[in-house]
């Protein structure tokens, strides 16, 4: 895979996803199960933030010597 | 009698685990008194690397600050350390193999092997110590926070010192690998510690009433969403340029070993929720809080039996001092390594546990006296340490740029954020640490344009 993928996949969508939607969920009183919709979705950005950066990892070639 | 008896019991353990830690290599040179040899495997280099996501400044800080300030300050303190990740993903392995290329001790050293500069290491060195230098106070004010619930008839004077001279022993005995072995033992009683208290909270308290106080929390304003965004990305990328974190890097076998150790991280993170629970059990019981950032263990102590507390207090205490040692570990390779120059490699061992030693009884008397002073200058720390970013993008990019204009960015940056952070000139919210690093980024990028020579390829 190229580099391009594998930079917007591991940086771009967590970068996006924590971000982008911080302005609006931050200033708004919406919530999920009773508590701020903010928070359930910093929360949910955690193991998204691993998701992406292991399909990012399962993306390149691994040197077996380890190095890279 | 049961909690001093188990808090004593770990704090003894810690001892003997970084005395262990030297099994096998009792005759250290400063590789690997500083940097284990670059020996550790992935366990040990994840520990060291993640330990700043639950320092004592986290466990402690953290929930007091999420009551305080609600989502504004959540949005911005989380938001950084999971972005710090990705972050690392990528630039990690970079610096991984920037030291292995230039034999590197600290991140000075590639500063100085990059760009053939002595003047911009010892800027940059004199730089990095500045910043490192109240970070040591607060590890010690929040241990003393912690020791204070026990209520013993010890001086604080005497807390602090105690402390100075266990961190000591472990560096002294086994440099990098102490803290790096403890590491696993706060590690664990730390998880442990913020499970049960959770539990505790759980049990304890509805559902809906933690759901009330979840929703009682302030919410952000537009000017806070300004400052919130300018500082995650400020700090995200500060966090992997911080000279304790290269450092622990360079303590890897392989840059595979840090690729894949940054996965994992963000999953470690999934402790917050669980402490942010204590901030909303003290808000929905309406707890009394008799210290500012004393949240988390005023309700372990109201809620855990004595055992437990002592698990939470020892968890705070470990926290504070790895951190610390990291700390020391990073200013005695600085001053030994870089500003004063040519120390022989059999005496920097010698020399980097004095400069210990004082940074470490600067630290006691800066927490007996210096108590107000020192938060303020821990808010500049990513300010400066984020200024270093241009010069180590364009080291580990192999980009062509000449070091008067890499000091140029870095002394403006600095200037430039320190001046807008001391003197509270109004930003509309913008981060001053983001100020300065784009002021820092134009110098270097236009050097970087009107340099003749160009990239050479590297692999992402």
């Amino acid at each position: 895979m190229s580099s391009l993928f594998k930079v917007t996949v591991g940086l771009g969508i967590p970068f996006f996803a924590v971000l982008v939607p911080m302005p609006w969920l931050s200033s708004s009183p919406l919530t999920i199960g009773g508590f701020p919709a903010a928070l359930i979705w910093l929360f949910i950005c955690l193991p998204l933030t691993s998701l992406c950066m292991a399909l990012a990892w399962m993306s390149e070639r691994h040197d077996p010597q380890g190095e890279e | 009698m049961t909690s001093s008896i188990v808090f004593a019991a770990i704090i003894v353990l810690s001892f003997g685990v970084a005395l262990f830690s030297r099994h096998n290599h009792t005759k250290q040179d400063s590789r690997d008194f500083f940097t284990a040899s670059s020996q550790f495997g992935g366990i040990l280099v994840f520990l060291l690397t993640v330990g700043e996501t639950y320092s004592i400044g986290s466990i402690m800080g953290f929930p007091a600050a999420a009551m305080h300030q609600g989502l504004p300050f959540i949005d911005w303190f989380l938001g950084y350390i999971v972005l710090a990740y990705p972050v690392g993903y990528f630039l990690n392995p970079l610096l991984w193999k920037a030291g292995k290329r230039y034999g590197a001790l600290t991140f000075a050293d590639l500063i100085k092997a990059h760009y053939q500069s002595r003047f911009l290491e010892i800027c940059v060195t004199i730089s990095a110590i500045f910043f490192l230098l109240p970070l040591g106070e607060l590890q010690m004010a929040g241990l003393l926070a912690t020791i204070a619930e026990f209520h013993w008839s010890i001086s604080p004077l005497l807390v602090a010192s105690g402390a100075a001279l266990l961190t000591f022993s472990w560096l002294a005995f086994s440099g990098v690998r102490g803290p790096a072995f403890v590491s696993a033992i706060k590690d664990t009683i730390v998880i442990v510690a913020i499970v049960l208290i959770a539990v505790a909270v759980l049990h304890k308290s509805s559902w809906h009433a933690l759901a009330a106080a979840s929703r009682a929390m302030p919410l952000s304003t537009p000017q806070g969403n300004v400052y919130a965004i300018t500082t995650i990305f400020t700090q995200a990328i500060g966090f992997c340029v911080a000279p304790q974190t290269i450092a622990f890097i360079f303590t890897a076998k392989s840059a595979r070993t840090v690729r894949r150790n940054q996965i994992i991280m963000p999953l470690y993170m999934l402790m917050f929720p669980l402490l942010l629970l204590s901030a909303l059990y003290a808000d929905a019981s309406g707890l009394k809080i008799t210290g500012q950032n004393s949240v988390f263990i005023t309700v372990a102590s109201t809620l855990l039996p004595s055992w437990g507390f002592a698990l939470v207090a020892a968890a705070c205490t470990l926290s504070a001092l790895v951190i610390l040692a990291g700390i020391c570990l990073s200013i005695g390779s600085l001053v030994t390594h870089n500003l004063i120059k040519n120390v022989p490699d059999n005496r920097q061992k010698f020399y980097a546990k004095i400069v210990i030693t004082i940074y470490l009884a600067f630290s006691v008397y800066a927490a007996m006296h210096f108590s107000a002073l020192m938060p303020v200058l821990t808010t500049v720390y990513y300010f400066g340490i984020v200024q270093l970013v241009p010069a180590i993008l364009c080291m580990v990019l192999n980009l062509s740029v000449r070091p008067r204009f890499i000091a140029a960015g870095f002394i403006g940056g600095e200037i430039v954020s320190l001046s807008l952070g001391f003197f509270s000139i109004p930003t509309q919210g913008v981060n001053v640490g983001f100020i300065g690093l784009l002021l820092n980024a134009a110098i270097v990028t236009a050097a970087a344009l009107m340099a003749t020579s160009k990239f050479k390829s590297i692999k992402i």
